[in-house]
């Protein structure tokens, strides 16, 4: 009964009922438009939620993060633009189904997909985080920085094309998490004497550089794309075609959980994985995969949504996000002074229900807005780059002021922004970066406890195989690093290849599947076209 | 095809190696100051280490590909750096931002500084109509001290 009552304080405060919905409304727009990431918008909302209460802060995060997650797919069927890297999948078989007409029919199937694979994850965070956290509490210092490593890890390997890369942006991030007064005995460290750093660098200045003024920088080496605008007709999709899906649908969902439920893996892998597996499983779709199959919207779309539920499994119960957003929500709740973790799950089980509730409720603002407004969305998303780029830029001033009042903290944001457009444009994940300014003190916090806890070094490094827990972790840390290296990125790049080739064989147009890879993957990718050109003609040999 | 690397890029891994043995260097003394494991200069000292581990296999890694700038001289390689990593447009609108910021430190207001910034950028990216985009600019500005001033009560600068 108590659980019941935590999960539906949501919808029983009229404010943060708005809030999910402010949030949910924001987000679809946020991430229909082309280059507005869930990462970007939860980050600056996050230094606008300061000094909000959690709860609050909380509801609008949520709903964005939904919101943001869906609201990809709308860009990526209307316009051939994947608003999020999560709806890469989609734009295959929903721009040529907006292309012969059934834009509406798209938008609606894929709305009700989203909700059940939504549901879906909020279900199994629902039933399993409570399992996973009971087991967490019997945690060490030691499986923490195991832990804490782990999640560095993944987040750096899994986001990028190069696991050097990824892995070197962690460490970078972390070394900045250094800076400031040591936490044990104050002693300052890489400050040179100013003052301002005494404090350290503060992750939510480091977080809008990194991900909001950075992302202006490299969307305006593509500020001229052209947008194709389709014709819309009824969304409200038949039922008949829900629940001739649904298997489909619920299947995908679970996978989409899974995989959202590892740290690190996003809903771009999801999706990308839950197509393909579509397609090797549905046998007879009414239109081939590529050319408008249905199945090919629902079961990224599905995969996508319940990747939510997923990522907040690690974070809540061990304090590892499950993606890029997770990581910045982590830091969200670290301002407001509670620390996900086992102990966040034993101490603050409202916060936890709560979070189940506004998701639940977030799912069902998806719907209503997702199948309404329609006309005045096709308007919003082709707002010309230079008007939104500039604006996101004062927003970001906003954002970074609103911490402090400092405008140090802006020239930082700046200084950060231009490191961030620098990585991007060699390849470097910059989310890994933020992620290792956000675990730094929890590394270090942890590995000072574990070294005293064992006595030495030797001893430390000799229980983390002598403990079973520990064992296990650093076998799943062997694990992920082998197989990403090897199978995972293998797998999902064949995959890629593999769909951008057939979509180009059923469509007999190039230009159209090459957008949405392009536009997700970032304007760096413009020299990898030939390369990428060149693998699927040697899949095509295959 | 061979993947070809962009020009700067072995440069960019080169001047994170640099950093990585900065950081070792600096946390080297901070070790001796405190020299135990728990002290404060053990994980800074690891990440320097792993720094310098990883941006040198990344430089390394780097002569296994071809370079875009192979077979220029260092005039031609470094202006081919300054065009990949700044095109006309970031160079202008970083410019923009760099000024707006400075503006705001010299103690011009927010609200006079960004509108300023907005319309010129807007201007720049756009290249066409002023007065239109002045609506915008009047549009934005609106927009944001409603939404964030008055409804959230976000201190502006």
């Amino acid at each position: 009964m108590e659980i019941l009552t935590y999960i539906a304080a949501p919808l029983l405060n009229p404010f943060w009922l708005a809030m999910v919905a402010l949030g949910v409304f924001m987000g679809i727009y946020i991430g229909a438009i082309p280059g507005l990431s869930a990462t970007m918008a939860v980050s600056l909302l996050v230094s606008f939620t300061y000094g909000w209460s959690t709860n609050t802060a909380l509801a609008l995060m949520v709903g964005i993060y939904c919101g943001v997650v869906y609201g990809g797919s709308r860009s990526a069927i209307l316009l051939n633009i994947p608003g999020a890297p999560a709806a890469v999948a989609t734009a295959l078989d929903g721009y040529p189904l907006a292309k012969k007409g059934m834009a509406g029919k798209a938008i609606g199937i894929t709305t009700v997909a989203s909700v059940i694979g939504g549901f879906v994850g909020v279900l199994f965070l629902a039933v399993f985080a409570p399992l996973v956290s009971s087991f967490a509490i019997k945690f060490s210092p030691r499986d923490y920085l195991l832990l804490a490593f782990m999640g560095l890890m993944m987040v750096g390997s899994l986001g990028g094309r190069s696991i050097s890369k990824g892995m070197l942006s962690a460490v970078l991030g972390v070394s900045l998490g250094m800076v400031g007064l040591d936490a044990m005995t104050a002693t300052p460290r890489f400050t040179f004497g100013n003052v301002y750093l005494m404090s350290g660098i503060n992750y939510v200045v480091a977080m809008i550089g990194l991900f909001g003024v950075s992302e202006v920088l490299t969307q305006l080496l593509d500020k001229d794309g052209k947008v194709i605008r389709q014709k819309l007709d009824r969304i409200v999709p038949d039922f008949r075609d829900v629940a001739k899906h649904l298997p489909l649908t619920i299947r995908s969902s679970v996978i989409g959980t899974v995989i959202g439920a590892l740290p690190g893996a996003g809903g771009d892998l999801a999706a990308l994985i839950t197509y393909d597996q579509a397609k090797r499983t549905v046998k007879n779709p009414e239109v081939p995969f590529g050319q408008g199959a249905m199945e090919g919207l629902i079961a990224p779309e599905s995969a996508n949504n319940a990747c939510i539920g997923g990522a907040f499994i690690p974070m809540l119960t061990l304090g590892i996000p499950g993606d890029s957003v997770t990581a910045i929500l982590i830091g969200a709740l670290t301002i407001h002074g509670l620390q996900p973790g086992p102990t966040m799950m034993s101490g603050t089980p409202d916060l936890f229900y709560y979070i189940i509730g506004a998701l639940l409720l977030a799912n069902v603002f998806l719907l209503i807005f997702g199948l309404t407004g329609v006309k005045i969305f096709t308007k919003i998303v082709e707002i010309p780059k230079g008007i939104l780029l500039p604006s996101i830029i004062i927003l970001s001033v906003i954002g970074v002021y609103s911490i402090n009042n400092s405008l140090y903290d802006i020239f930082w944001m700046v200084g950060f922004g231009v490191l961030g457009y620098f990585m991007k444009r060699y390849e470097y994940p910059v989310a890994p970066a933020v992620l290792g300014i956000i675990l730094a003190s929890l590394i270090e916090k942890n590995f000072r406890r574990a070294v005293i806890m064992d006595g030495d070094i030797f001893n430390m490094l000799l229980s983390m195989v002598t403990h079973p827990i520990s064992l296990v972790l650093i076998l799943i840390i062997v694990f992920m690093l082998v197989s990403q290296q090897r199978k995972v990125k293998n797998f999902t790049k064949d995959i890629e290849d593999k769909n951008v080739y057939e979509a180009e064989v059923n469509t007999g147009d190039p230009e159209d599947t090459e957008a949405p890879f392009a536009e997700a993957k970032g304007v760096f990718w413009e020299a990898d076209v030939p390369e990428k050109t060149e693998s699927r003609k040697s899949a095509s040999g295959r | 095809m061979e993947r070809k690397l962009r020009p700067g890029e072995k440069g960019f891994a080169l001047v994170l190696l640099a950093l990585g043995i900065f950081i070792t260097y600096m946390s080297v003394g901070m070790y001796r100051e405190s020299p135990t494991l728990q002290g404060y200069g053990t994980i800074p000292l690891i990440c320097g280490a792993m720094m310098i581990a990883f941006s040198g296999f990344i430089f390394l890694d780097g002569f296994r590909y071809k370079s875009e700038n192979k077979g220029r001289n260092v005039v031609e390689q470094l202006k081919a750096v300054l065009k990949h990593l700044f095109p006309v447009d970031v160079l202008v609108i970083f410019a923009f931002i760099v000024i707006y910021c400075a503006l705001m430190a010299l103690g011009v207001p927010f609200v006079a500084a960004s509108p300023v910034f907005l319309w010129c950028s807007m201007m720049y990216l756009r290249k066409r109509q002023p007065l239109r985009n002045v609506i915008y600019t009047v549009l934005v500005m609106a927009f944001i001290i409603l939404v964030f001033h008055v409804g959230f009560h976000v201190v502006l600068p």
